[in-house]
């Protein structure tokens, strides 16, 4: 079976807040590129690829992350400013990859509470919510391991404010 | 269509200024603070009153008084910060609690000494761009503080910090501002 791209944000694609699939890409870009003071990124863990949004081709390659938007325009703002959660879900199997499915979430977390990224509009993270997912029982596939990060973003797209400019 | 009226331009993503900012003492951070920092210039302005004056006239005014202050909430309280909010505290060991330090507050009456004084105080703001935009006093003096401890949270030690002007600097007068508004591009 083939990768399904529409799941893929196309490496091609501008990485701006112009477009809400330019915003998925300017945060998966921004997670890959994320480097820890450690020397640590997640394409040490991922590769270069496996960052998707809302779910992984088939068949998947384990672990990967998927991203999901969930945008809220702010009152008072005149509709330019938004607040958004960014679910980040990091799946891994078997059951042995839930170090290193925390691991991932763990330079998620680092990158995503720190973003100040005015390149493009403007993207700021500071706060989240996470969880790890507890073990499926039958029929769910038990041996899958998940860590759901949900991260709060404040958000002046480009797709919004430009009409301002 | 005609979009609605903002004051959004161009340049927000870079002039914002993003979260509850820092308080340093010199080059050294004062401590975690809770709730952001707020300062007042104290500014002061006086305008000519004289008969028949119906509304304040321009170019009548005059800068008063100012009163610089920077105030915040501090969750931890070091060794260090004990001479930064009781100016001239001193180490005993008349009267102290056994093992333990004790710092005993100057004591009331005489001038504080200038050494007493906190030297360049800096609420310091991360802007958009990733540089920083500061207020600065160059001498301060913490002149109220109040200690409140929570349930399950850390304590809070609420504080103020007013400039002080230093009339031993040269060229400074006694109406030349105590305070700085400053850019910068690290910290």
């Amino acid at each position: 079976m083939t990768d399904k791209p529409r799941w893929v944000v196309p490496n091609t694609l501008a990485r701006d807040t112009s477009s809400t699939v330019g915003l998925y890409a300017r945060l998966r870009t921004t997670l890959l590129d994320y480097l820890t003071p450690g020397g640590e990124r997640l394409a040490d863990y991922l590769g270069s690829e496996r960052i998707y949004v809302r779910a992984q081709p088939e068949p998947p390659a384990f672990p990967y992350i998927t991203l999901l938007l969930d945008r809220t325009t702010t009152p008072g703002f005149n509709s330019y400013r938004e607040t958004a959660v960014l679910e980040v879900q990091a799946v891994g199997r078997p059951e042995s990859q839930l170090p290193l499915v925390e691991s991932c979430m763990d330079i998620v977390d680092q990158c995503l509470l720190s973003l100040t990224d005015p390149a493009s509009g403007l993207i700021v993270g500071r706060s989240r919510r996470r969880y790890t997912v507890p073990a499926f029982t039958d029929p769910a596939d038990s041996s899958v391991v998940a860590v759901v990060g949900q991260y709060d973003l404040i958000l002046w797209p480009l797709v919004l404010t430009e009409r301002a400019e | 269509m005609t979009a609605p009226l903002t004051g959004y331009t161009s340049n927000l993503p870079s002039d914002v200024v993003i979260d509850s900012g820092v308080l340093y003492v010199g080059s050294a951070v004062f401590g975690a603070t809770t709730g952001g920092l707020k300062f007042d210039p104290g500014n002061e302005y006086r305008n000519v009153e004289f008969d028949g004056r119906r509304s304040p006239v321009r170019a009548l005014d005059r800068k008063a008084m100012t009163m610089p202050k920077l105030s915040g909430t501090v969750i931890q309280l070091s060794t260090t910060n004990v001479g930064q909010i009781e100016p001239g505290a001193t180490v005993v060991a008349s009267g102290a609690w056994t093992g333990s330090t004790s710092y005993q507050p100057k004591a009331a009456g005489g001038f504080l000494a200038s050494g007493d004084y906190l030297t360049d105080v800096r609420a310091i703001w991360m802007r958009g761009s990733g540089a920083y935009v500061q207020v600065r006093f160059p001498a301060a003096l913490l002149t109220k503080y109040d200690v409140t401890s929570q349930d399950n949270a850390e304590i809070a030690i609420a504080i103020e910090i007013e400039a002080r002007l230093d009339l031993t600097v040269s060229g400074a007068t006694t109406g030349t501002s105590p305070f700085r508004i400053e850019y910068l591009a690290a910290v």
